[in-house]
């Protein structure tokens, strides 16, 4: 009896770790990074907007990636994301400075660093609808120009895509629609309705783990 | 048509030469052995992808102020009609920004193949060797102005002005400016050369031109100040001209002349125009004083006057791969020429085609776009040592990575760095920007 408890118990604790955060899931993603065509500049007073659409329903944001063109060497350490409902501007969800991880670095035609930049925070919650993710501020070692790469929306997956983008003191319209300039390459991350969904190596990993308790319980019990 | 297809229209004019003329020279036949390269250091820079940071540069580098670098390639960009970039120094590497490369648009001439010069203004003045306006695809004359305002992306094209559409071959206006550096006098008045047009000589595309561009409200007006007719005086100027300091101009004829092995030209300006006067006559083979000056010349610190041929220097037989030379001035007002290097064995098939450098110790650096110790060209020093010079190479191209066919000029900054650009090779096949540290 008392073995039947607990096994009771286990799997209750494995029910109740199934919801438990593990990992954010992709929200939105813009597509690759391009790395040839253009870059835009997101510090010196340079802002960037790009759009993304929220279709996963009450979401709260906790990630954001993108590609940075760098000059040789540089470190991008940490960038201002801005996120509102509209380009530059409205409504404004959060504003924060996100501290940045640096990878996968490449240099590129024109001698640039190539590099995808990686942050996290405890980001808005966010209802179904189409928002603007800002960056701006961006902050490298030695106080370098950082720019935004610009993939136009190639190879983007999520409903609402391609992105539309904006810039201050840009010239509006000369790419179309709303935006000024091309949209840039990006994914944000985050959790769904509260929780967050584990990524699909958690729940494998999970799952061959309650098995193998299971099996255990089984010879023990039975 | 390849790059060396288009090299010079010299090459298919180039007549049967007579022979046995002998000619008393002041030629010095180096004879020294050639020096091993020292511990100097070659690196590329950027080696070119052929996509839109171009491909085949085929002049060398201009530096402004700063100590940053424009250049042009004579193909690749967005419509494969050649690009002029920039290249900045920052954190021990180089960035290119593609400064133009959308050239086949807007008439805007096709090709650049000669370096840029810099205005008083920052801008940049070039030339195309084909395209521009209409139909007479002669090439053009271009300034690029920077943005108005500062740039928010990396990618900030500056503004292209086409100031004069050469052509066509056979009228009286020049046509293919090819290599052509243009120079400004103190009005701000442009000055070239074009290898075709003046005329409907040699073989009716004209025997060229030195031409000079002036600004008249907001316009600019071209002035033919000489028309080389393909006799004695030579035809095909191909490397621009340079000033003295009373306001005469200098340059070579890269074909024509008794020989058809070209001439070094003075233009003095008088009150009904500009007169002509030929410095030397290249003799070629018979007397070894080199044949074929594609490049332009310069000056050192006495009025002596250096170049280069791109073939010749062997007395007898046609193996000679050019030269490298230096006009003295004569008390009698002419002029006697010293060959201060011949290139000869390991050369084959072509020697320098841009122009040399000078240091302030009174080196001299250039490029060969073939030879070298794997053929594929070189970069060297010549110094001088016991009456004679010295030859050393700096770099033997081996093409990949480090390019093939250096053409253009070499670059010496203050540091004493050496600057460069090779045609062909390196990574991509599309050639590189190199640099030499000391």
């Amino acid at each position: 009896m008392k073995l039947r408890l607990a096994s009771l118990s286990l799997l209750a604790l494995h029910l109740i770790l199934m919801v438990v955060p593990v990992a954010a899931q992709g929200i939105y993603n813009n597509g690759p990074i391009n790395g040839n065509t253009d870059a835009w500049t997101i510090n010196f007073g340079f802002i960037v907007g790009d759009s993304f659409t929220v279709s996963t329903g009450n979401t709260t944001l906790t990630g954001l990636s993108f590609g940075a063109w760098l000059f040789p060497g540089d470190t991008l350490e940490s960038a201002e994301v801005w996120i509102t409902n509209a380009p530059l501007g409205g409504t404004s969800y959060f504003d924060q400075v996100v501290s940045l991880t640096q990878s996968g670095c490449a240099v590129n035609q024109y001698g640039f660093d190539v590099c995808t930049e990686f942050g996290t925070f405890n980001g808005p919650n966010l209802a179904n609808g189409t928002y603007w993710v800002n960056l701006e501020n961006a902050v490298v070692n030695d106080g370098d120009p950082v720019y935004w790469d610009e993939n136009s929306g190639v190879g983007c997956t999520s409903p609402g895509c391609p992105s539309q983008a904006e810039g201050n003191n840009c010239i509006p319209g000369t790419h179309g629609g709303y935006s000024c300039i091309p949209s840039e390459s990006f994914s944000l991350y985050g959790d769904v309705s509260g929780t967050t969904v584990p990524e699909p190596s958690s729940v494998v990993l999970f799952g061959s783990g309650f098995v193998g308790m299971v099996g255990v319980l089984r010879r023990k019990l039975f | 048509m390849s790059n060396l297809d288009q090299l010079s229209p010299f090459m298919f004019r180039r007549g049967s030469r007579a022979a046995g003329f002998a000619v008393a020279l002041l030629c010095v036949f180096t004879a020294m052995p050639t020096q091993p390269a020292q511990a100097q250091t070659f690196s590329v820079i950027h080696q070119f992808t052929g996509g839109n940071d171009g491909r085949n540069p085929l002049a060398g580098l201009t530096m402004d102020r700063a100590g940053d670098f424009y250049g042009t390639t004579s193909d690749g960009g967005v419509t494969g009609e050649g690009v002029v970039f920039k290249m900045t120094h920052k954190n021990g590497g180089w960035l290119l920004s593609p400064l133009y490369n959308t050239f086949g648009d807007s008439d805007s001439g096709e090709f650049p193949e000669s370096a840029v010069t810099i205005g008083a203004n920052g801008s940049l003045y070039g030339t195309t060797i084909s395209g521009g306006t209409g139909s007479t695809d002669a090439g053009t004359l271009f300034n690029l102005t920077p943005p108005a305002r500062a740039q928010r992306n990396v990618i900030a094209p500056w503004t292209l002005t086409v100031l004069h559409d050469f052509g066509p071959p056979g009228g009286s206006d020049g046509a293919l400016p090819a290599y052509s550096v243009l120079v400004f006098d103190s009005a701000g008045n442009i000055y070239g050369t074009t290898s075709w047009g003046g005329g409907n000589g040699c073989g009716g595309n004209g025997c060229g031109t030195v031409f000079k561009l002036t600004p008249t409200e907001g316009d600019w007006t071209e002035t033919i100040l000489y028309t080389f007719t393909g006799g004695s005086n030579g035809f095909s100027p191909e490397g621009g001209v340079i000033f003295d300091s009373a306001g005469n101009l200098y340059g070579t004829a890269s074909s024509g002349g008794m020989y058809n092995c070209g001439t070094v030209f003075k233009l003095t300006p008088t009150g009904s125009g500009w007169v002509e006067t030929t410095l030397h006559l290249f003799l070629g083979d018979g007397v070894g004083d080199g044949c074929i000056p594609v490049s332009g010349l310069i000056f050192d610190g006495s009025g002596n006057l250096y170049g280069t041929t791109y073939r010749g220097g062997v007395l007898g037989g046609d193996n000679g791969a050019g030269t490298v030379f230096e006009l003295v001035p004569q008390p009698d007002g002419g002029w006697s020429l010293k060959v201060l290097w011949a290139f000869t064995s390991g050369f084959a098939n072509g020697g320098p085609l841009g122009r040399v450098t000078m240091d302030t110790a009174g080196n001299l650096y250039g490029s060969t776009s073939s030879g070298g110790a794997y053929g594929l060209g070189a970069v060297f020093e010549l110094t001088p040592s016991s009456g004679g010079w010295a030859y050393t190479s700096l770099h033997d191209f081996i093409g990949n990575p480090d390019g093939e066919i250096p053409m253009g000029n070499v670059l010496l900054d203050a540091n004493g760095n050496l600057y460069g650009t090779a045609e062909g090779g390196g990574q991509y096949d599309s050639g590189v920007v190199w640099e030499i540290t000391p």
